[in-house]
């Protein structure tokens, strides 16, 4: 795991129109990122279908990753305005209108013990399950949480068969952040959910949080195989 | 002790289109292909403009972790899909526009869909409550819910349908409270300010809730809970 991560992400949450939450995923694997990567060295994180038992239905999350502010603003000021500056995203943009209508996306910049995406391949850290957590701070206390994430829950989690994808905090939006943690498939998630009302460890940790958080959320996002998802 | 999990969607109807939504839902589950899956109809409500945010559905499965998983291992795996439930999926969307769902971890004494069925428990209103408080408190509140809230409930003739925790959402709380007249959740409320017990029960609440969200349902028409 690398000791600092300079890595900029944005993450964007996707509300789906009807039935498209497959196509939108396969239009941003096999259009959008390799489009992305090679025009502005803006790698693909992951791109994902919302557990919907879990949270939010019907949505996609996707993240990207760039090397640093300066990467940032070059890919960025590269790509916008589209209409005028990549003829191609504005195409697959508007194609995409079918599938979504708008979107949320988050600045993040990584805690510094968040793994980029070359440690992730590295690490053989991906998954296709995994446990997105939004974060709420209480003000001022997303760093305490970060270290306290890094030295206590990170060792429990770890010993859980958990491994952390990213730790993040809003770029912009003070007290914001928001981490994802692998699992081994669906078979782990079953085993962690049954083992979890007698868990005292995680339990004390889950209610320590109050020292640092005013919430946190978490919902299951699936990488799902090629055209998989029809619905 | 109740040994289920649940699955609990709050659905974004399209409005109008409440009860045509609920009915397509129970139809899946007469669906020849999908019998045998694990998960069975808990309740089925629809919003009314009483109280808390409209138009909406709710559906809640009974299920187990076990049966969970295989549900979704289904959804999201192409080794195992569910045609019946893709094609109902995409032919109702002119039904509902999205939703978002939780799965619920039950107090050991909150009761099962068995539990329902054998007290015969049917109810013209419910009232369900989703709240936030700090952490470290949910398995408190329900412990409270037992000891405090049980007791009145007994008394003016209502039922509890529900005291959940919420999974991967350590400070949320999700209750439903059913009468079988409107007159028993009019008596539940009067009573808030003269009942000793409800006195107390509602001053751990002030103290205690940081953010809550309520709404008060009707049973879906062909639902498990109707009257």
């Amino acid at each position: 795991m690398p000791t600092m991560n300079d890595c900029v992400y944005i993450h964007e949450r996707i509300p789906i129109e009807g039935g498209a939450r497959g196509k939108m995923i396969e239009m941003l694997r096999s259009r959008w990122a390799p489009h992305v990567e090679h025009e502005y060295g803006v790698r693909l994180v992951g791109v994902w279908a919302t557990v919907g038992s879990t949270g939010e239905w019907p949505e996609v999350r996707v993240q990207w990753e760039m090397d640093d502010w300066e990467h940032f603003a070059r890919a960025q000021a590269g790509q916008y305005p589209m209409e005028a500056r990549d003829v191609y995203l504005a195409e697959i943009w508007n194609q995409a209108l079918e599938y979504r209508r708008g979107g949320h996306s988050m600045l993040l910049r990584p805690a510094a013990f968040s793994p980029d995406l070359a440690a992730i391949a590295v690490g053989d850290l991906a998954g296709e399950v995994v446990l997105h957590e939004d974060v709420r701070s209480l003000p001022g206390r997303m760093a305490e949480y970060h270290d306290a994430l890094h030295t206590e829950l990170l060792p429990l989690a770890e010993a859980r068969g958990l491994r952390l994808l990213g730790a993040y905090e809003h770029a912009l939006l003070p007290n914001t952040g928001m981490n994802l943690w692998a699992l081994r498939g669906w078979d782990h998630w079953q085993a962690l959910m049954e083992a979890e009302p007698d868990d005292a460890e995680l339990q004390a940790w889950t209610d320590r949080q109050g020292e640092w958080l005013a919430d946190i959320d978490g919902f299951l996002v699936v990488a799902p195989p090629a055209v998989a998802l029809r619905t | 002790m109740n040994p289920n999990i649940y699955l609990h969607e709050i659905i974004r109807t399209v409005p109008g289109r409440e009860e045509p939504y609920l009915a397509s839902v129970l139809s899946l589950h007469h669906e020849p292909s999908r019998r045998g899956l694990g998960h069975r109809a808990f309740a089925q409500f629809r919003s009314i403009q009483t109280s808390g945010a409209w138009p909406c559905g709710i559906n809640i499965w009974e299920n187990t972790w076990a049966g969970q998983t295989a549900d979704l291992v289904g959804q999201f795996q192409d080794a195992r899909r569910d045609v019946a439930m893709e094609e109902w999926w995409n032919r109702n969307l002119h039904l509902r526009r999205g939703g978002y769902d939780r799965l619920l971890i039950p107090a050991p004494y909150s009761p099962t869909l068995a539990d329902l069925e054998a007290r015969g428990v049917r109810g013209e209103v419910f009232l369900q409550e989703i709240l936030w408080l700090p952490f470290g408190e949910p398995r408190r509140y329900l412990d409270a819910v037992e000891e405090q809230l049980m007791p009145v409930l007994d008394r003016l003739g209502l039922d509890l349908v529900g005291a959940f925790r919420v999974a991967m959402r350590p400070r949320q709380v999700l209750t439903i409270l059913g009468a079988p007249e409107w007159s028993r959740l009019g008596a539940l409320l009067g009573e808030s300010s003269r009942d000793r017990a409800l006195r107390r029960w509602h001053e751990y609440r002030a103290t205690t809730v940081e953010q809550a969200e309520e709404l008060l349902l009707l049973p879906a028409r062909h639902g498990p809970l109707t009257v």
